[in-house]
């Protein structure tokens, strides 16, 4: 009889807990939903930030302003002495085929583009500085330098971001950012730096 | 299949109990997985050294994390593990869709993918989107349902799927009211024409058929807003309102390239039916909603009575402050400290939007000049029926000075951000009456009262009026200013009222803003932050001297910023005593 007791006790303890869990996770889920993007009410500590950036969703899919332009990322090689090769695309936005709604794995390519853009041009209001700082800045200047990379008179590259409104034949091509010269000693992938060291 | 099994099933869909609501959703959510597993093995370079998601360089926005953090997140995000971790969530997947696991097997491995979810989340984000969401939201809960075995708990974990769809719902739906563009369906057509989400053939029809567009707009609208309606207890709405959604998401899956919404939210589906039915209701354990919502009451109430305390020494030390009202009613609270009777200067100190005199103190304890401070306690306040604003207080801070400055005081007028503007048209109206300090003034050709500014304002009052104001982090630059100032800045940044009087303000007073004429004679003296330096670059305006490593509120506030303006300062005070003499 003790023993049943104790058990139910005990199950009623992890039920309080979980729905404590639910109730604590909903919370934040309203709090994360504010109509204006920059007021942020989740907690800020970073060990746990990482964690809520996961478990606490984010709802406001296309709100409130949504992309009604296509981002692109181009980049250049620089060829030492003033010298620089074409804009050439970083990544092709793919044309769209029925299979795609199944299975569409280059979706996650250019979301990770909008995401990476949008990061970085959020940065641009508070200077170039701040810019750099940013994940979305640094990912696209290493891929414009791995890219650059292959061409071995390359001294280094530049990329930019361009918008443009899609399927409108009229559209017309927005620059948005270019970024500074980047060489191959810049400190955004230490892979390349160490072997441009070891080929110069 | 005989056709009861296939009547049952239907009925299941129809009116789902608590076990049919884990029972499909933990298939749908899993499927969702799958494919989401299984494209992104396809993309494996993209996790390779040069490609978007390389962990090299994406590890450094975790640089300020406790050391076993960034060990754990260091193993996890590396290629091959990243790889691993998402060919066992495919194989996780795959086993729950065979439905043979026991209820805890299927509970382990649910909670086994959304742990994977989170560890490799921090590498993930990038390119995921709100199917992956909603898939780990299904994860955890339904992962939870099947390891406890308890019929609370899984009425609890069915709960918080429902409550979370309904969120999502709601949140997507009444977010995209704020922007016209959804109001009158040219959100619509717009992501339609892009090549990322967009599909050409349905972008042209929309295009050409505007109304059309409007129509299918607002039914989404309402469908979202309105989907809270579920829990009525009228059977035909929930499922009228559950059916939209899932016409929805099937429509957005073919349309717009997003398959995966197509099952991850209407996993979440058969949760809100056996909730919001009448009769699942009776069958379901209602503690969470009654828990979750007097939860939210008590942090609303906590927030309410932080932010009372967080605001009360501002009130009171406000109310204390002398107040001064021009002839067009245009009211002024000012802060004054007494200068030195052999220096005849005053200096009168104008601060921007949202700041008040807390900004200058800085400033004003490293002073050594020994002229008169009179600081602003905030942008001055126009009765409502003022028709220029902006001219309304020029001459309202003109007559200040005229009842402060004593006939043989030079008059300095220091304006910082808005205030830097309203101190040029000041010594714009006073002539040679006044020089002007202008400290990251806001750039005449950047007035713009609906720009970007106005977004960053938008719904800051009413969430303050809420009392969510007390979970908002302070602007780092408060920590770097005097004790007293801060608990001054603290409670203006908190106080609903001080904030929507002061939104308000800056709006009017941008809205009636004119350019001067022939401003670019008025001899002020430009202080740049390094930050505004670096936005401004190549703006070159009146040699402006730049204070290094400073942003534009901590140039003012922090005590090594302040210090340089002050000396600055006290040297542009000194040349215009020095020129007033000369001049006598």
């Amino acid at each position: 009889m003790g023993s049943r007791r104790k058990s139910l006790s005990a199950s009623r303890v992890v039920e309080e807990v979980v729905i404590g869990f639910y109730a604590a996770l909903l919370l934040l889920t309203v709090a994360h939903q504010h109509p204006n993007r920059t007021i942020d009410l989740l907690p800020k500590r970073r060990s746990l930030r990482w964690i809520l950036n996961t478990i606490i969703p984010d709802w406001r899919f296309f709100a409130p302003r949504p992309a009604t332009s296509d981002y692109h990322v181009h980049y250049r090689v620089d060829l030492g002495g003033g010298r620089g090769s074409q804009w050439v695309p970083m990544v092709m936005l793919q044309r769209r085929t029925p299979s795609q709604v199944v299975l569409f794995p280059r979706r996650r390519e250019s979301k990770a583009v909008f995401d990476l853009v949008n990061e970085l041009l959020t940065a641009t209001a508070a200077g170039q500085q701040e810019v750099e700082r940013t994940t979305g800045y640094r990912l696209l200047a290493q891929r414009a330098l791995f890219h650059a990379w292959r061409n071995p008179h390359a001294v280094g590259a530049q990329f930019c971001i361009v918008k443009d409104d899609g399927y409108a034949t009229e559209s017309r091509i927005d620059a948005l950012y270019a970024s500074p010269y980047l060489t191959f000693d810049d400190d955004v992938h230490h892979p390349m730096r160490r072997e441009h060291k070891e080929r110069t | 299949m005989g056709a009861a099994p296939v009547f049952g099933r239907l009925r299941a869909l129809w009116s789902p109990s608590g076990d049919d609501a884990v029972r499909i959703g933990e298939r749908a959510a899993m499927m969702a997985t799958l494919v989401s597993s299984i494209e992104s093995l396809c993309r494996s370079e993209d996790r390779r050294s040069g490609g978007l998601l390389d962990w090299a360089v994406m590890r450094s926005a975790h640089a300020g994390m406790p050391r076993p953090v960034r060990r754990l997140l260091d193993v996890m995000s590396g290629a091959p593990m990243a790889a691993a971790c998402t060919a066992v969530r495919c194989g996780a997947a795959l086993a729950i869709l065979s439905g043979k696991p026991s209820a805890r097997a299927k509970g382990g491995l649910q909670i086994a993918v959304a742990t994977l979810g989170v560890l490799l989340g921090p590498r993930e984000r990038v390119g995921a989107d709100g199917s992956d969401q909603a898939a780990f939201q299904a994860h955890l809960a339904f992962g939870i349902a099947n390891l406890s075995n308890n019929r609370r708990i899984r009425d609890a974990s069915v709960w918080y799927l429902a409550i979370q769809a309904t969120i999502a719902y709601l949140a997507s739906g009444w977010v995209k009211l704020v922007f016209a563009g959804w109001r009158d369906g040219s959100a619509l057509i717009g992501v339609l024409r892009t090549r990322s989400y967009g599909c050409e053939p349905v972008w042209r029809y929309f295009a050409r058929h505007r109304m059309q567009a409007r129509v299918v707009v607002s039914s989404m609208l309402v469908m979202e807003c309105a989907f809270p309606l579920v829990y009525l207890r009228l059977p035909w709405l929930t499922r009228l309102l559950t059916g939209m959604a899932g016409v929805f998401h099937l429509t957005v899956g073919a349309v717009m390239g997003l398959g995966r919404f197509a099952s991850a939210f209407p996993a979440l589906h058969p949760a809100v039916l056996a909730a919001a039915l009448p009769h699942g209701r009776q069958r379901l354990d209602n503690r969470l909603p009654v828990q979750g919502a007097a939860l939210a009451a008590t942090v609303v109430c906590a927030g309410v009575l932080a932010t009372a305390w967080q605001c009360r020494y501002d009130v009171v030390s406000t109310r204390a402050l002398p107040e001064f009202t021009s002839r067009a009613g245009v009211r002024i609270r000012y802060s004054c400290r007494p200068g030195t009777e052999a220096t005849r200067a005053l200096v009168v100190c104008i601060p921007g939007l949202l700041a008040s005199r807390a900004h200058f103190e800085s400033l004003a304890d490293h002073l050594g000049s020994g002229a008169r401070l009179v600081i602003l306690d905030a942008l001055p306040n126009c009765p409502a029926r003022t028709r220029n604003e902006f001219r309304a207080t020029v001459d309202a801070i003109a007559e200040l000075i005229g009842r402060l400055a004593r006939p043989a005081d030079s008059v300095i007028v220091v304006g910082h951000s808005l205030g830097g503007l309203l101190a040029e048209a000041l010594a714009d109206q006073m002539g040679t009456g006044a020089a002007a300090v202008l400290i990251d003034a806001t750039e005449p050709e950047g007035v713009r009262p609906d720009g970007r500014v106005a977004e960053q304002l938008s719904f800051l009052p009413s969430t303050l009026l809420l009392g969510l104001g007390a979970y908002l982090p302070l602007p780092g630059w408060v920590k770097l200013m005097p004790r007293r100032a801060r608990r001054t800045a603290q409670g203006r940044l908190r106080s609903p009222r001080a904030v929507r009087r002061g939104v308000r303000d800056w709006r009017r007073l941008l809205a009636s803003y004119q350019p001067l004429q022939g401003s670019d004679e008025i001899p002020a003296i430009h202080l740049w932050s390094e930050q505004y330096a670096e936005v401004h670059e190549g703006r070159e305006r009146g040699g402006a001297t730049v204070v290094p490593n400073s942003s534009h509120n901590s140039v003012l506030v922090s005590p090594a910023s302040a210090s340089v303006l002050a000396e600055e300062l006290d040297r542009i005070i000194d040349a215009t005593l020095l020129e007033r003499d000369d001049g006598k």
